[in-house]
């Protein structure tokens, strides 16, 4: 018996690979487990390789696991140019299609010898059982629920939600094929039980779905009625969710001419007196940033949404990295702090967007939610979100004392101000990109600028107060460390608990804010570190130089950063974990130190 | 500028006085062509009664970006980013129905930088009194040619501009505008008329005002001189504009005057100059501006006008009530819709 089953599966585009996961998810989520669901396509729009890894698990997950448990190939050549991402490895259990003509013995893997391995006439039964090799995905889920238990009836009635939008017959057809699996997996049994157990929380069904909509949920949630924006993969789907149902409440959408008018459209929304947003990629991003210093110097509130994919330009458009840190951070023109938000799954993509918008409103600024392909499009199963644990913010508006010779910009004694907007008597105001005093009117004054800009970036200080936006886990005295944001970050929770299984004591610190940096919350956090590993998915450790450049990090902290697209494995995050204690242990020997 | 006496008493129909119309005081160059506009946009809006509170200006970047400081003080100005202040425009109309939206723009924000909006903005119908100050220079930038200098004109320096311009009213007209004008800044009565009608018009408005640039493109040799604008300008129509809350009172001479209503009830009356000109047919429309192009001659008026084309609010369905001020029991989905999307996720 099983508590974890990952799976990868992958074949050419209209093979229904990717349906094939989301009925597995959603069979999981009906029957309680928890369940993370990643794909990963060519950049081609029809056609092509595409994949799936589908992880269930009896308890919760943080990633969608390492190594496959279960590897399906359609065809091998699709299947290969996954390299890294679908890993088989010895404890792998791998089913392909046998009209691939390879024998057993001599698949395409390279160095591994899997755990057992099954040339299974896919396509022949499909043909046999529903009448065509369109059914193949079928099958495949008949043999995946054979094998590994996960209820027949849930994957038969996952598999109906889907085609019935289409007809009862092709419902009855894709039965049989989902039988001829079912029974092909009991005539060729497994060596080892790999059923996985039945679910704690069986009968408590659960949400399925992806960032990108959570993150539309919840904007419409903390009451954003406008969004304004181009559309951009990984980053469509925010736009799509939001126009679906932002109108119910009043707000519209704005699928503009090219990035910039979008958060140009999203920007004067928010002068007219409304929570507005965008969402985008890189290149987006990079267009948009013009915008943004209009924004931050008309202290007017804003969210853009950055789903960060392989970079620079179009680089991997369909992939995954966190290489938008700086981008984020730091493309502004001119002096100024645009907070930076990063969730690290889907579950909390909810939390992050309320809270996005929330310090926009407080601040009267843009932020930045830093969001990534891979948490983006996975799905997950979750709890339905209680939303009564949320507080809304709006921003703070004139009282009839304020409008009494109102001054937009005034200098208060926490450098908000009142912001009014067009239709409220006697608020009347130039909102500019020109430097502006506390009327708004238009000044070249050194002397006001320098106050005006300690007003901008003043303001946001109590932010790095805000120890609710970092996540500390583990023993606060561990000497060892690690920090990871985004969706590494949940690879770094599922280390920890290895590591803490093989007696390491290491504690975790995941931040939600990443700019402005938080200085005492590191420094805190790294009082009792000896050494530490910042963990992120870009090449620079962009993480890392962030960090050093704010504050002074413990010598024995290092990065480990690679480029995106590759997942991170927990088993690799302990290992090096592993090395640096032998390297502590050794230092504590008083042996030859390495030069840090 | 010696405008005529408005013939209306000294308060409009709120009861305001011309003065609470003006802005701040203007830093652009004496005789500035811009500053002859922003008179009449103070008299425009004066005489039609605009409610102040409910007006916005918005602007980009250049000379021309700069005058929404200088009328309508009780307004909100919008001083953005160079060539997308239609960008803006458009998400504060979405956001806010009952706003009446002046944009002040100039040929190196609309042509240039700023054509791609521009062009969508036209495209969507966001109904924005659209005023592009047109000089054929940058000025702010001490006098490059813009995009829509005439061939053979000339910079002060003497380098000849030998790229085709870009009609900005021919373009409009291409695009679908419901209301596309041309006017002289030294023309005021006929500015007046137009800008007049433009306020009335519910959809996009374009008006192209040549606005000469005293300090960089006003010598013998450049075709926006004030000089060459005065002695080309070829006014295709008198104008008369009649609000709706007068068109009772008002007796609009019979005879050879074509009118067309607003859905206001607003109307403006064409009277031939010369040869009839029919503002609401597109194709006459185009070749008029054409012809009138190859004699080197500015054609000035309402060129085109179809007050009935739909808008973006038509497009995007928007509410009537302005987002800002819609009760939170409306905007927020309660507890129980929240649940809804998420049954729809199960």
């Amino acid at each position: 018996m099983r508590k974890d089953l990952v799976f990868g599966m992958a074949g050419s585009g209209g093979d229904g690979i990717v349906s094939a996961g989301e009925s597995l998810l959603q069979a999981a989520s009906m029957e309680g487990y928890h369940g993370v669901m990643t794909k990963s396509f060519g950049s081609q729009i029809r056609g092509g390789e595409s994949s799936c890894r589908v992880r269930i698990a009896t308890d919760p997950i943080l990633n969608p696991g390492g190594n496959l448990d279960v590897a399906v190939a359609l065809n091998w050549e699709d299947f290969l140019k996954f390299g890294a991402e679908l890993p088989v490895a010895g404890t792998t259990v791998v089913i392909y299609e046998a009209a691939t003509g390879i024998p057993e013995n001599q698949i395409p893997l390279v160095g591994v010898t899997p755990l057992q391995v099954f040339a299974v006439p896919i396509a022949q039964m499909a043909k046999d059982t529903a009448g065509t090799e369109r059914a193949k995905n079928t099958v495949v889920l008949g043999l995946i629920a054979g094998w590994f238990g996960i209820g027949a009836e849930a994957v038969m009635k996952g598999i109906s939600k889907r085609l019935l939008k289409k007809s009862q017959e092709l419902v009855d057809a894709n039965q049989k094929a989902f039988d001829a699996g079912m029974a092909f997996a009991k005539e060729h049994p497994l060596k080892a039980d790999m059923t996985i157990e039945v679910s704690k929380t069986k009968g408590a069904v659960k949400l399925m779905t992806d960032g990108n909509d959570m993150c539309a949920a919840a904007a419409i949630f903390a009451g954003c009625q406008f969004f304004g924006g181009y559309p951009i993969t990984p980053s469509t789907e925010v736009m799509q969710f939001f126009t679906d149902h932002v109108w119910k409440y009043g707000g519209s959408v704005l699928q503009a001419e090219d990035e910039i008018a979008g958060i140009g459209a999203a920007v004067g929304a928010s002068f007219a007196g409304k929570k507005a947003m965008t969402a985008t990629s890189g290149p987006g991003l990079s267009l948009k940033t013009e915008m943004m210093g209009l924004a931050s110097i008309a202290e007017l509130p804003l969210v853009i949404v950055d789903v960060q994919r392989g970079g620079p330009s179009t680089g991997l458009p369909t992939k995954t990295e966190q290489s938008d840190l700086f981008a984020a951070a730091f493309s502004a023109h001119g002096d100024v702090i645009r907070p930076v938000l990063a969730p690290t799954s889907v579950a909390d993509t909810f939390r992050t967007t309320v809270e996005a918008f929330n310090i926009a409103e407080q601040y009267q600024t843009p932020v930045i939610i830093l969001s990534d392909q891979e948490i983006s499009q996975r799905k997950e199963t979750l709890d339905p979100i209680d939303t009564s644990k949320f507080k809304l913010v709006d921003r703070l508006r004139p009282t009839p004392a304020d409008l009494q010779g109102y001054k937009r910009f005034k200098q208060t004694e926490n450098h908000i101000s009142p912001i009014s907007h067009p239709g409220m008597a006697g608020g009347a105001y130039l909102a500019a990109g020109i430097e502006h005093n506390e009327t708004g009117a238009p000044t070249n004054s050194g002397s006001v600028h320098q106050r005006m800009n300690d007003k901008r970036i003043k303001k946001l200080n109590p932010l790095k107060e805000r120890r609710d936006l970092f996540e500390v886990t583990g023993n606060p005295d561990a000497p060892l460390a690690l920090v990871a944001w985004g969706s590494i970050a949940g690879v770094c929770r599922e280390a920890l608990i290895m590591a803490k299984e093989q007696g390491l004591d290491v504690k975790l610190l995941v931040p939600y804010l990443l700019y402005p940096v938080a200085e005492q919350t590191y420094l805190d956090f790294f009082a009792s570190v000896q050494k530490g590993l910042i963990v992120e998915q870009n090449h620079l450790a962009q993480t890392f130089k962030v960090l050093r450049m704010h504050l002074d990090l413990p010598a024995g902290v290092k990065s480990l950063a690679r480029s995106g697209a590759n997942p991170f494995l927990p088993g690799e995050i302990v290992a090096a974990l592993q090395n640096l204690l032998a390297e502590l242990q050794r230092s504590h020997e008083g042996r030859l130190q390495p030069q840090e | 500028m010696t405008t005529a006496a408005p013939s209306a008493p000294a308060t409009n129909r709120l009861g305001l006085t011309k003065q609470d119309y003006v802005g701040s005081k203007s830093t652009l160059c004496p005789g500035c062509g811009h500053d002859a506009i922003t008179a009449q946009i103070i008299a425009a809006a004066w005489e039609m009664g605009l409610e102040g509170s409910k007006v916005t200006k918005l602007s980009g970047i250049g000379c021309s970006s700069k005058s929404p400081a200088y009328f309508l003080n009780q307004s909100w100005g919008f001083n953005s980013v160079h060539g997308r202040a239609a960008a803006i425009a458009t998400g504060t109309a979405l956001a806010n129905k009952t706003l009446k939206n002046i944009l002040v723009s100039g040929d190196g924000d609309s042509m240039s930088i700023g054509m791609g909006q521009l062009v969508h903005l036209i495209r969507r119908n966001v109904p924005v009194v659209y005023i592009l100050e047109d000089n054929g220079v940058y000025g702010l930038t001490k006098g490059q040619f813009s995009a829509t200098a005439d061939v053979g004109s000339t910079l002060k320096h003497g380098d000849v501009n030998e790229i085709p311009p870009i009609d900005p009213c021919s373009l409009a007209i291409e695009l679908g505008c419901g209301f596309v004008a041309r006017s002289f800044s030294g023309n005021p009565k006929q500015l007046n008329a137009i800008l007049k009608a433009a306020m009335a018009h519910t959809g996009c408005a374009i008006i192209d005002v040549i606005s000469p640039c005293v300090t960089f493109n006003n010598h013998d040799s450049s075709t926006k001189s004030y000089k060459n604008a005065k002695d080309h300008d070829y006014p295709v129509h008198d104008l008369g504009f009649v609000q709706y809350n007068e068109v009772e009172e008002v007796e609009i001479r019979a005879g050879d005057a074509r009118e067309v209503a607003f859905p206001d009830g607003s109307v403006v009356s064409f009277r031939a100059v010369k040869d009839d000109y029919d503002p609401t047919n597109k194709l006459a429309a185009m070749q008029a501006i054409h012809a009138s192009k190859a004699k080197q001659e500015f054609l000035t008026g309402i060129l085109y006008l179809d007050p009935q084309a739909p808008t973006i609010h038509h497009f995007c369905p928007t509410v009537d009530e302005p987002l800002a001020t819609l009760p939170q029991a409306r905007t927020q989905p309660g507890p129980e819709a929240l649940e809804r999307i998420m049954q729809g996720l199960m």
